[in-house]
């Protein structure tokens, strides 16, 4: 093994330990020595010291939050640093025959063949790197053909890969790439990263911007293409239980540094770093008790803010004043693993920052505890006190058709065009709801329905007894103002509804001068002084005068939270609010919407694709999850009934689906479905419309569309023909593919 | 399985989209390209984008000529009837509404890609 050190890095060497090779790696593919990439001169660092060895065929999952430099590794890899970056230190590739290559060492033409053929990357932005008016067959001959590579044998070679990734290879390559699906495109360009057969794939957070179930779905089939073409995977994603399930080994990046690597289950069950503890326990997940699940407080610094010493000391409870001055080495726990890590208090960090779950967690049994079963959520009790309800849907219907699909698909909302269908609906006052399921599932269609953004093609709902539409029209005893006021929306992107160009100031003054038009400006002042200080933004002052782009992600999402509180709500719908926020922020922003529900009166409806974010919000708010697909509600309950008992094979999916970090349960298994791909939403399937998925699903499902029944024995209903003993469904034969009992599926 | 697609064809500088004997007329070429703005119109790329084997492209930008990309990009069903229902009289901009919609599609499809995207 190489152990060659750099000579022209910008700066010195740290420690020795640093520059030792792992000890257990005995037959690297990449070997990466004290890489660093730096901008201004060498003045800001932006990968630091970074010294890793990647075994052959491997999974290496590499987690960090944004803006910690894990894409930069990413680009290093492949030398492929943006400008004006400079990228020094030693990545060496060996290939499986034939001589080592000095990867920092190519000239460019070289380095144009290495990439792609030896090392290719999924990465951040790739579904937007096709050429819109190309095939995306075309995609695969350019690539073919710009390596020199035979067309026709490279082709058969693509529609193999094609086939493997689940999709109908003809379909694909003779679709341009706005004809197919988010996750029809990333299989798809997984293909074309795969077609000249490179030796290591690297995937940079490939799958953030598609659904969990997707996500774990192309997990699933990364898998099988390791084994099948042994393949070296290096994933690298903020979400640490989603490439839980693959790696085989993971690092954690903090601040462009290295601050642990090791075997998976050493990272996930006996990890050494503060910073790798806080973020498991920050994990929303379906294993923790809720009240250990814990945020990290503050965030990571910039590049040109990067602290002395440890440069985790700032937000760790462990630092010491060595800590604060002395930069711990990346070094091996003990002389027989290759489990290493940067902190100076590692055995104390076992012992005093307890992990949540798994063997660790305090009171494991209080996850299964069961809740209260009459009046535990909110419907239940506002049910038994005959209230009225604050929104009624009664048979929600909402068809597309003409002008209005069509142009908003492309600009890229699928849920848009998806109709919804049959929805009935009490929400109360103080209320928590959180919709559930894929993209193009209606979720939010049902959810702008619900506030009165939307107008449905049928049915009713109503504000108070009041229908919401004919007050718009100008037909009930309620001014459509009042309900315009009560029901407020916080948008996924909190970025894209704050007006670029005005102060924060300026964008909470107008709630204000809508809900209190008579105050003077002091008195304004000092209102969204208390808010922006009660939503976590201190001290306020320093934030009122700046503009929507010198916030931070989190930032933006509380002044969006602030302005919608200061029209007095009585719901407030979160369409996705906290999938663009940082994992360790996540539990602070749930948190704090949770205690504004109950300070400000305010029912909430969430809107999430995530599992585990809808439980923790339902189960502390008392609320229910309902769980949509393709336009209907197909279950709807507590999140402990959800959870621990599902009953619709849908909702089983999506239990699956969710993060765990339970390593008996991890490793990656085939999801419960027949088929990966949502059916196309404009024209859902007869009968019920989960039938070309189900695991399931029988004759009798193709004809009629199952109604929500109540369960029995437990709160909530579900929409499937197994609750019926009596039904035909049972005498009826399964469809192709599926299976009498839904745990014959798993073993097949 | 392969799906039914609208190709484009051009009679007489009129551009129509056309799937078996369903023909729906579109308008004048020259109006889509006013209606899209410009004869071409150009993608930029980010610098990891720009290394995709695919793209073979000047300092990241692909330059698409926008009338012949309106001339041979086909379309599915579901565009071509959404397009139908609007009308061939001309809106306040003096282009036939359904002209200026085609115009809308086509800009949509292109900007999804590139540095700059809307997804
Ligand atoms: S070195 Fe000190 S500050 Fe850094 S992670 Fe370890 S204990 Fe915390
Ligand atoms: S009704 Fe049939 S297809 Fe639908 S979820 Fe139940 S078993 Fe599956």
């Amino acid at each position: 093994m190489s152990t060659d050190t750099n000579t022209d890095s910008t700066r010195p060497t740290a420690t020795d330990e640093t520059t030792e090779p792992d000890t257990v790696v005995d037959d690297p593919v990449l070997e990466i020595r004290d890489a660093n990439v730096t901008y201004s001169d060498g003045d800001t660092y932006v990968l630091e010291d970074v010294t890793v060895d990647i075994d052959r065929h491997e999974v290496l999952g590499i987690v960090g939050e944004s803006g910690s430099g894990k894409s930069m590794f990413a680009s290093a890899l492949m030398d492929a640093v943006p400008d004006p970056g400079l990228l020094t230190g030693g990545i060496r590739y060996h290939p499986p025959d034939g001589e080592t290559v000095d990867v920092l060492e190519l000239s460019d033409e070289e380095l144009r063949k290495f990439r792609w053929e030896q090392i290719s990357m999924v990465f951040q932005g790739a579904m937007s790197s096709f050429n819109p008016t190309m095939e995306i067959g075309t995609h695969f001959t350019e690539t073919l053909k710009s390596h020199d590579k035979h067309v026709s044998e490279g082709m058969e070679f693509a529609r193999e890969l094609l086939e493997n990734l689940y999709l109908e290879p003809e379909r694909v390559l003779n679709s341009y790439p706005h004809e197919l699906s988010g996750g029809m495109q990333q299989r798809a360009l997984i293909a074309l990263s795969m077609v000249l057969d490179p030796e290591v794939l690297v995937m940079d957070e490939p799958t953030a911007a598609l659904d969990l179930l997707m996500q774990r779905s192309i997990l699933g089939l990364l898998e099988e293409l390791r084994d099948e073409y042994d393949l070296t995977i290096i994933f690298i994603t903020h979400d640490l239980p989603l490439v839980a399930s693959l790696a085989d080994r993971m690092a954690i990046i903090y601040a462009f540094q290295f601050a642990e690597i090791g075997e998976r289950d050493a990272i996930i069950g006996d990890s050494a770093h503060p910073y790798t503890r806080a973020l498991l326990n920050a994990t929303p997940n379906l294993d923790a008790p809720l009240e250990e699940m814990q945020p990290i407080e503050g965030e990571g610094p910039a590049p040109v803010n990067v602290p002395s010493g440890c440069r985790y000391h700032p937000r760790c409870p462990l630092a010491t004043e060595e800590c604060r001055t002395v930069d711990p080495p990346f070094a091996p726990i003990d002389e027989a693993s290759d489990h290493r890590t940067a902190c100076h208090h590692w055995e104390e960090a076992r012992e005093e920052i307890p992990l949540n779950f798994g063997e660790d967690a305090p009171d494991a049994a209080s996850v299964d505890s069961p809740r209260p079963a009459a009046g535990s959520t909110v419907e239940d009790r506002a049910v038994a006190a005959g209230d009225q309800a604050l929104l009624s849907l009664d048979d929600i219907e909402v068809h597309f058709e003409e002008q209005q699909g069509l142009l908003d698909r492309f600009r890229g909302d699928p849920d848009v065009v998806q109709a919804v269908d049959g929805i009935d609906l009490d929400i109360h006052e103080q209320d928590l709801v959180c919709l559930l399921g894929e993209s193009g599932c209606g979720k939010t269609t049902l959810g702008k329905t619900m506030i009165g953004l939307q107008r449905p093609t049928g049915g009713t709902i109503e504000y108070r007894g009041h229908d919401i539409w004919e007050a718009k029209d100008g037909n009930a005893d309620i001014p459509y103002d009042e309900v315009r006021q009560a029901l407020q929306i916080i948008h996924q992107d909190p970025g894209s509804s704050l007006n670029p160009n005005r102060r924060i100031v300026d964008i909470l003054s107008e709630p204000l001068h809508h809900t209190h038009p008579n105050i003077g400006r002091a008195e304004r002042r000092s209102r969204m002084h208390s808010l922006l200080e009660r939503v976590g933004m201190t001290p306020a002052g320093d934030f009122l005068d700046r503009y929507p782009h010198q916030l931070s992600g989190g930032e933006k999402q509380r002044v969006a939270l602030a302005r919608a509180l200061l029209m007095n709500p009585d719901a407030i719908l979160a369409d996705e609010a906290i999938s663009a926020v940082d994992v360790s922020l996540r539990i602070e922003i749930m948190d704090l919407m949770l205690e504004l529900q109950s300070e400000f009166h305010t029912s909430f409806l969430f809107i999430s694709h995530d599992l585990s974010n809808a439980r923790y919000f339902a189960e502390h708010g008392d609320g229910r999850i309902a769980v949509m697909y393709l336009g209907e509600i197909v279950e709807i309950g507590s999140a402990e009934r959800l959870i621990h008992d599902p009953r619709h094979p849908y909702t089983e999916v999506l239990r699956w689906a969710t993060p765990n970090l339970d390593l008996d349960a991890m490793e990656a298994d085939d999801p419960p479905i027949r088929d990966i791909d949502v059916p196309d939403p404009v024209d859902p399937p007869s009968g019920c419309r989960f039938h070309t998925r189900c695991p399931v699903a029988r004759e009798a499902c193709t004809r009629d569309d199952p109604e929500l029944l109540d369960v029995d024995g437990g709160d909530g209903k579900a929409a499937c023909f197994r609750e019926d003993p009596d039904h035909e469904y049972w005498e009826s034969e399964p469809l192709e593919g599926a299976v009498e009992h839904p745990e014959e599926f798993a073993e097949r | 399985m392969t799906r039914t697609r609208y190709e484009p064809e051009c009679d007489d500088g009129t551009l129509f989209l056309v799937a078996g004997d369903d023909r729906v007329e579109i308008g004048a070429v020259d109006d889509v390209v006013d209606a899209v703005g410009n004869e071409t119109f150009s993608i930029e790329y980010d610098e990891k984008q720009r290394t995709q084997p695919w793209l073979e492209t000047d300092e990241g930008v692909l330059d698409v000529d926008v009338r012949e990309t309106v001339t041979t990009l086909a379309h599915t069903p579901e565009t071509v009837a959404d397009l139908r229902e609007y009308g061939m009289e001309t809106d306040a901009y003096g282009l036939p509404t359904r002209t200026v919609e085609f115009a809308n599609v086509v800009v949509d499809i292109l900007s999804r890609q590139g540095s700059e995207s809307e997804q």
